[in-house]
C-alpha cells in the first residue's frame, strides 16, 4: 500500500474563460521509502502538486491520502497538526520565520506540537549541516545556502516520515547543492523517509528512484531515474 | 488537543512585538487616545449627571424625600419598621435667636438634628464641612453664610460666639444670653435661595433636652424612601400607615428647578459625541491594524505552513494586542483621570448645568467602559488577519497582498497620466480606500469639534452670556437716595459707557390668602423653618421685596423665557411679575395686593395698597434680589415711582 497517493487531483484558478488549470486530473502513488523526482517546465503545476500532497492547498477536485488519512476531509486545525508531525517541507524560498533565530526555526514544528526537543538529535543535524556557528543568528544574517540548510534541518527535526522538497537546490551553487543532496540522501536512508522532490537538476533525477514528468497539469511520463 | 506549547507561542508573541516597533507605537497611541477620549466623555457625562443631582440635593439642603411634622415616639418607631422607608432622621427646633443690629433682618433658629438626620441626610448636602456636629451643651455648628452674618470671617474651632435667644415662641421676652463654642462649620446652599433671610444654627442634643424640646412638639421626622420615583404615593401611604392627624403634615421635598432641561439636552449631546468617538476610535485602531494585515496574513500563512494551528495563531495575535493594551490603556486612563480632575469641573460649570460646585464622578462605569471598549476594538481589529489567514490555504496566505485585482474596462493610453495612475492606485482596493477616507473624515471632524469647543470657551463670551452687566452699583446709603438724576447723567457720560439699567426695590408686604399662596408656602424654600407657623403667622409676616426694573432690561431675559413678557404693557404698569422658578405654584394667583412698607413707615396715612394683576414670571433670584416669606414682585420703574 502506498504511503502517499492522489486520485483525480484537480486545481483550477480563476473563472471561465480565463481559467487556469494548474492540475488537471493527476493520479500518483508513492511507496514508503521511495525517492521520487518531479520535473516539468515552469508553470506546469509541479509546485501545486507538492502543496496538495502536503495538505498546504485545497484541491478543486479529487483526493489526497497520506498514511491512511484523507487530507481533503481534514479541518485546518487537523491539517496543521498533521503537517508538523508527519511532513517535512523544504521550499525554494526557504520560508524561514524571520523573527526567530536558526535554532528556534529548526525546533519550531516540535515546539508547536508541544513536545520536548530531542537536543542530541537536533545538535547532530545542526552539526551535519554545518550550522553550529550560526545557531543564534537571525535568518537575514545568513546566505542563501545557509538558509536552505536551516530549512532542511527544520524539515528533519520532527523526524517526519515524508519529506516534500520544492527545488531545494534551486538557489544554491554546485558545491552547496551537492552537500545538500548528500545530506538529504543520508537522512532519508537513516530515517527511512519518503521523499518527493521537484527539481531541474539532472544529477538529482539520476539519484531518484522514479521520475515523474508533468506538463500542463498532467502527468505525461513516468520512469526510472 | 491540549499540549504544552505555550513557550513557543509566548516566544512568537514577544518576538512579533519586538520586530514591529513602529506598528506597536501607533497601535499604543491609538489605544491610548481612544481610552482618553472615551474616558473623558464618560467622565463628563457621569460627572454632569452627578453634579446636577448633587446640585438639587444641595439646594434642597437634605437628601430626605419627605418630612412628617410632629411625629410621636411610637410613630417614629413605626416609621423605622416600614419597608419603603430607608432612613428616618429626626430633628427639632430649640430656640429663636434675637437679632443684634449687625445681623439685620435674618431670622435664625437654633435647631437640633439627631445622628441619623445629620449623618445620612444633612451632611451629604453640605460642602466643606469642618469640625464635628455639636455634642456638648454649649457647642454650635454654623454655616459660613451665617457666620458672615454674625460678623465672623475667619472662624476657628472652639471660638466663642455669644447669642441671645428665646425658646418659647409664646414668650418672646424670656431671653437667654449664652456664649457658645464653635464646634464646626460648613457651606450650605440650602438657604442661599432664601437670600440670607432665614437660616439655622445647629445645636447639641443636650441643649435640646435642657429646654425639654421634643420631636413630637417642636420637630419633624425626615424620611428617605427606597424609590425616588414613588414619593407622592409613599407620602399618601404614610398618612394611613401611621394614622397621622391633622396637625401632622407630610411634606414632600421638592427638588428646586435647577434642572431646566439644560442638562438633559447636554447629556443627549454627550451621548451622541460618545457614540461618535467610539466609532472614530474603532476606525482609528482598525485602520492601523488593517494596514498591517497584508504582511501579517503572509506571516501567519508562513506559520500555518509550518504547522501552527489557527487556534495557536489566534493566541499569538490576542497575546500581542493584550500586551499593547496593557501599555496603551493605562496611559490613556491616566490622561483621562488628569483630564477629569483638571477640566471636568470647569466644563460642567461652563455648560451651565449646575450652580453649586461641580462633582467629578469616579464611577467605575467610566473606567470599565474606557477599558473594555478599546480592548474589544483592538482585539476585533487584530483578529482580522487571523481570520483571513485561517480562511484561505497556507499557500494562498503566503501570497496574500490584500488586493483582488479586477481591472476591467481600463484603457491604457500610450502616454499614461501619472495622476490617473495614482487615482487608480488609491481605489484599487475600494474597501480600504473607503475605510481610510472615512477615518480621515472622522478624524478631521473630531479635531474641528474639539478645537471649536476649546476656542468657544472664551471668557468674554462666557461673562456676557452669564452676567447682565459689567458693573453693578448699589446704594449703601439707603434709605437716602444717592442715585439722583445728576449722578446717572454723570455715569452715562463716562467714556466707554454703553447702557445702563436701573433697578429699584423696596420692602413690601403682600396680602395673603391660603387659596392663592397655599401651594407656594407648602413648597417654600424655607419650609423647614416655617413649618411651625400658623396661617395667622404667615398672614402677618407675608413680607418680601418689590422691585422696579427698566422694561428694556427684560428684552434679553425674554429670549430665554418660555412665555415671553409683553414688554410694552409691562412698561405701562399694566401688570406685575413674580420671581420664581416654579410658576405652577402660583396658578391660583391672579391679582397681587402690595403694601410697600417704606412708605407706610414714613407716611402717617397708613399703607396705601396697590392692586395689580399678575402678568408673568421671571427666574428666581433675578437681579440678585432674594425673597422673604413672600415672593419677590417685579414691576416697571415707571410704576415704582
Amino acid at each position: 500500500m502506498p504511503i502517499l497517493s492522489a486520485q483525480g487531483l484537480k486545481k483550477y484558478y480563476g473563472k471561465e474563460p480565463n481559467i487556469v488549470r494548474a492540475l488537471d486530473g493527476v493520479d500518483i502513488a508513492v511507496e514508503s521509502g521511495e525517492f521520487v523526482a518531479v520535473v516539468g517546465m515552469s508553470g506546469s503545476g509541479k509546485s501545486t502538486l507538492l502543496h496538495m500532497l502536503g495538505g498546504l492547498d485545497k484541491p478543486t477536485d479529487g483526493k489526497v491520502i497520506v498514511d491512511g488519512y484523507e487530507l481533503t476531509k481534514m479541518s485546518d486545525e487537523q491539517l496543521a497538526i498533521f503537517r508538523r508531525r508527519n511532513v517535512g517541507f523544504v521550499f525554494q524560498n526557504y520560508n524561514l520565520v524571520p523573527i526567530l533565530n536558526v535554532y528556534e526555526n529548526i525546533v519550531l514544528p516540535i515546539e508547536l506540537d508541544g513536545n520536548t526537543v530531542d537536543e542530541i538529535f537536533i545538535n547532530e543535524i545542526i552539526d551535519m549541516l554545518g550550522l553550529s556557528e550560526k545557531r543564534d543568528n537571525l535568518p537575514n544574517m545568513l546566505s542563501g545556502g545557509q538558509q536552505q540548510r536551516v530549512a532542511i534541518a527544520r524539515s528533519l527535526a520532527a523526524k517526519p516520515s515524508i519529506l516534500l522538497a520544492d527545488e531545494p537546490t534551486g538557489n544554491l551553487d554546485t558545491k552547496t547543492s551537492q552537500d545538500v543532496l548528500g545530506v538529504l540522501k543520508m537522512t532519508s536512508t537513516k530515517f527511512h523517509q519518503t521523499i518527493v522532490m521537484i527539481t531541474h537538476n539532472e544529477q538529482i533525477t539520476q539519484l531518484a528512484d522514479r521520475v515523474i514528468h508533468i506538463e500542463d497539469g498532467k502527468i505525461v511520463r513516468e520512469g526510472r531515474g | 488537543m491540549k499540549n504544552n506549547n505555550s513557550t513557543v507561542i509566548r516566544r512568537l508573541t514577544g518576538r512579533s512585538l519586538k520586530f514591529n516597533k513602529k506598528r506597536n507605537f501607533f497601535i499604543i497611541t491609538a489605544i491610548a487616545l481612544t481610552t482618553l477620549l472615551i474616558g473623558s466623555v464618560f467622565s463628563i457625562g457621569l460627572s454632569l449627571v452627578e453634579s446636577v443631582k448633587m446640585n438639587q440635593i444641595r439646594f434642597a439642603g437634605t437628601l430626605a424625600h419627605a418630612a412628617v411634622g410632629h411625629p410621636t415616639a411610637s410613630q417614629i418607631e413605626q416609621l423605622n419598621k416600614l419597608d419603603y422607608v430607608k432612613v428616618v432622621g429626626t430633628g427639632n427646633n430649640v430656640g429663636f435667636v434675637k437679632n443684634t443690629p449687625q445681623m439685620g433682618k435674618i431670622s435664625l433658629t437654633l435647631h437640633y438634628f439627631d445622628k441619623t438626620e445629620w449623618e445620612k441626610l444633612r451632611s451629604p448636602a453640605f460642602v466643606d464641612i469642618v469640625g464635628n456636629y455639636p455634642e456638648k451643651e454649649n457647642e454650635i455648628m454654623v454655616s459660613l453664610a451665617v457666620l458672615k452674618q454674625l460678623g465672623i470671617d475667619t472662624p476657628y474651632i472652639g471660638m466663642e460666639i455669644p447669642l441671645t435667644y428665646y425658646t418659647d415662641s409664646e414668650n418672646k421676652d424670656a431671653l437667654i444670653s449664652e456664649s457658645f463654642r464653635l464646634s464646626g462649620w460648613f457651606t450650605s446652599y440650602g438657604f442661599v435661595q432664601s437670600m440670607n433671610t432665614a437660616d439655622v444654627i445647629l445645636v447639641s442634643q443636650e441643649l435640646s433636652q435642657k429646654y425639654g424640646k421634643t420631636v413630637e412638639n417642636d420637630g419633624s421626622a425626615a424620611l428617605m424612601f427606597d424609590n425616588e420615583s414613588r414619593i407622592p404615593e409613599y407620602c399618601s401611604a404614610l398618612v394611613s400607615d401611621l394614622g397621622l392627624s391633622e396637625n401632622q403634615p407630610v411634606v414632600a421635598v421638592e427638588t428646586y428647578g435647577t434642572d431646566n432641561g439644560h442638562s438633559t439636552a447636554t447629556l443627549i449631546a454627550l451621548c451622541a459625541i460618545a457614540v461618535f468617538l467610539i466609532f472614530t476610535g474603532y476606525l482609528l485602531i482598525y485602520n492601523i491594524l488593517y494596514i498591517s494585515v497584508s504582511s501579517d496574513v503572509r506571516f501567519y500563512g508562513l506559520l500555518k505552513t509550518l504547522g501552527t494551528t489557527p487556534k495557536q495563531i489566534k493566541r499569538i495575535i490576542v497575546g500581542q494586542i493584550l500586551r499593547l493594551c496593557l501599555i496603551g490603556i493605562p496611559i490613556g486612563m491616566i490622561l483621562a483621570l488628569l483630564f477629569s480632575l483638571k477640566f471636568v469641573p470647569f466644563l460642567i460649570s461652563e455648560l451651565g448645568a449646575v450652580s453649586t460646585e461641580a462633582v467629578v464622578s469616579f464611577s467605575p462605569f467610566i473606567y470599565s467602559g474606557a477599558v473594555v471598549f478599546p480592548l474589544l476594538t483592538a482585539i476585533l481589529g487584530a483578529l482580522k488577519p487571523a481570520k483571513k489567514a485561517a480562511g484561505i490555504s497556507p499557500i494562498e496566505a503566503q501570497r496574500y497582498t490584500g488586493v483582488e485585482v479586477k481591472m476591467e474596462n481600463i484603457r491604457l493610453s500610450a502616454h499614461g497620466k501619472p495622476y490617473k495612475m495614482a487615482f487608480r492606485n488609491i481605489f484599487r482596493d475600494k474597501k480600504r480606500a473607503g475605510v481610510v477616507l472615512l477615518s480621515l473624515f472622522l478624524g478631521i471632524t473630531t479635531f474641528l469639534t474639539i478645537t471649536t469647543l476649546v476656542f468657544s470657551m472664551n471668557i468674554a463670551k462666557y461673562i456676557e452670556s452669564t452676567f447682565e452687566s459689567d458693573f453693578v452699583l448699589e446704594n449703601s446709603a439707603w434709605p437716602a437716595q444717592k442715585f439722583d438724576k445728576a449722578f446717572i447723567d454723570k455715569l452715562e457720560s463716562l467714556p466707554g459707557f454703553e447702557a445702563l439699567s436701573l433697578t429699584t426695590w423696596e420692602r413690601m408686604s403682600l396680602d395673603y390668602s391660603s387659596d392663592a399662596f397655599g401651594k407656594y408656602i407648602a413648597n417654600h424654600p424655607m419650609r423647614d423653618q416655617i413649618a411651625n407657623l400658623t396661617e395667622k403667622d404667615i398672614y402677618k409676616n407675608f413680607n418680601g421685596f418689590i422691585a422696579g426694573v427698566d422694561a428694556n432690561a427684560l428684552i434679553k431675559l425674554n429670549k430665554t423665557l418660555d412665555k415671553p413678557i409683553d414688554i410694552d404693557a409691562f412698561e405701562r404698569g399694566e401688570f406685575a411679575l413674580i420671581s420664581t422658578d416654579n410658576p405652577d405654584l402660583f396658578s391660583n394667583v391672579h391679582k397681587l395686593t402690595v403694601s410697600p412698607s417704606y412708605r407706610s413707615e414714613n407716611d402717617n396715612t397708613g399703607s396705601p395698597k396697590i392692586n395689580i394683576p399678575l402678568g408673568g414670571f421671571v427666574p428666581f433670584g433675578y437681579k440678585g434680589i432674594g425673597s422673604g416669606l413672600a415672593p419677590t414682585v417685579f414691576i416697571s420703574n415707571a410704576l415704582m415711582r
